[in-house]
């Protein structure tokens, strides 16, 4: 497990003490990137403001209690995941849409592996902006933890190491959530696809 | 027909994320050389890769954090966390709205003028071809100048000839007269 460089360090000792300069410093280095993982979970640029800023709130609030046992970031991003997966839990409770997490793929799709033989995927076929659509209502019916994984090594482009740091979980299951959450994307965009091509 | 094993797509996805070891990668640069199947897995995981980035990327682009990091210094001064930004002249806004505080600047101000600005008498370093020109000792070399107080100036006026070692010491009172003290 990678600690904490000597600059973050110095810079978190500077926020412990209050210092304004260093939260503004420390805000700025990250909040595109927490803004980021928090938007990859909840697909909603406002929502993932809020959360971006109470991301930071509760890191601040509880910076006291960090060890430095992590790099500064995978902490950041824990508490960014946590309190998206939170949102989410909420938004959940609150309508009717139902992610089956323990299910590996989405119930209306076959279990039958897309695919693409005999040149490429329904991906390719797509254009830039058409694909973007598609992307991302395939990505909002996925689970929250899958698009939480996928965040995190697409966009943030974390280790497999990294990501178990940051959500908590061993690397066996950081590569399943991961291969799963790739596969229910495929299967998503394939049906898709088979639904454009029949209109 | 899909020929392509779960394991395979394991390590395939494995590879992508550059997380195999020397001998597993090798082995699927081994098959994507001839599996048309896999190399077109490869692409479509890319593909997906890139467009998920391009999304997050456009939407950070569009979003203020200027005001964010606002909203949020805000409410980490209100609960305590960091201290209010100082400014240079803070401690003057507390005087602004006293209708004393304008005659009495400029009653310092006026006070500091006369106090420090400079005499007219020449200060030590108004020295040399000032002092030359001034009383017309056109032959001397000055050696030492001197301000006694605001109203005199001594000078040692030594002749340019080496063979001369005579030196005169002149006093210079304030308007210009000239007082040899010997």
């Amino acid at each position: 497990m990678a600690a904490i460089s000597d600059s973050e360090w110095l810079l978190l000792e500077r926020c412990r003490r209050g210092e304004r300069k260093a939260f503004e410093e420390l805000v700025s280095l990250y909040q595109r990137r927490v803004f980021g993982v928090a938007y990859g979970i909840v697909r909603n640029p406002n929502d993932a403001l809020d959360l971006c800023q109470e991301t930071f709130l509760r890191a601040f609030r509880s910076i006291g209690r960090f060890k430095g046992d992590s790099r500064l970031y995978t902490w950041l991003y824990r508490i960014a995941v946590n309190v998206s997966l939170d949102f989410v839990g909420r938004r959940k409770r609150d309508s009717t849409v139902v992610f089956d997490e323990t299910r590996q793929v989405e119930p209306e799709l076959s279990d039958e592996w897309p695919s693409s033989a005999g040149g490429l995927g329904p991906v390719e076929e797509l254009d830039r902006k058409e694909l973007m659509q598609v992307m991302s209502g395939a990505l909002e019916k996925l689970s929250p933890k899958h698009r939480a994984v996928l965040v995190l090594r697409e966009v943030e482009e974390l280790s497999y190491e990294e990501i178990a740091e940051t959500l908590d979980i061993n690397v066996g299951t950081v590569m399943s959530r991961l291969f799963n959450a790739r596969r229910n994307m495929q299967k998503l965009l394939q049906a898709y696809m088979k639904g454009e091509s029949s209109r | 027909m899909t020929t392509t094993t779960e394991d395979t797509r394991v390590l395939l996805q494995r590879y992508r994320d550059g997380e195999l070891n020397e001998q597993q990668r090798r082995y699927i640069e081994g098959l994507l050389t001839w599996n048309k199947e896999l190399a077109a897995e490869l692409a479509q995981l890319d593909a997906m890769g890139e467009a998920l980035r391009h999304d997050t990327q456009e939407q950070m682009d569009a979003q203020d954090f200027d005001t964010l990091g606002k909203n949020l210094m805000e409410r980490l001064q209100a609960d305590g966390l960091v201290r209010p930004p100082r400014r240079a002249f803070d401690w003057l806004s507390g005087f602004a709205w006293r209708p004393w505080l304008v005659p009495v600047a400029l009653a310092v101000l006026v006070a500091a003028g006369l106090t420090f600005w400079p005499r007219a008498v020449p200060e030590p370093q108004d020295n040399g071809a000032v002092l030359r020109a001034r009383l017309g000792l056109n032959d001397c070399v000055i050696e030492y100048v001197e301000a006694v107080n605001s109203a005199a100036l001594v000078f040692e006026a030594k002749p340019a000839s080496e063979e001369d070692d005579t030196m005169t010491v002149i006093w210079l009172f304030e308007g210009g007269e000239k007082r040899d003290p010997s």
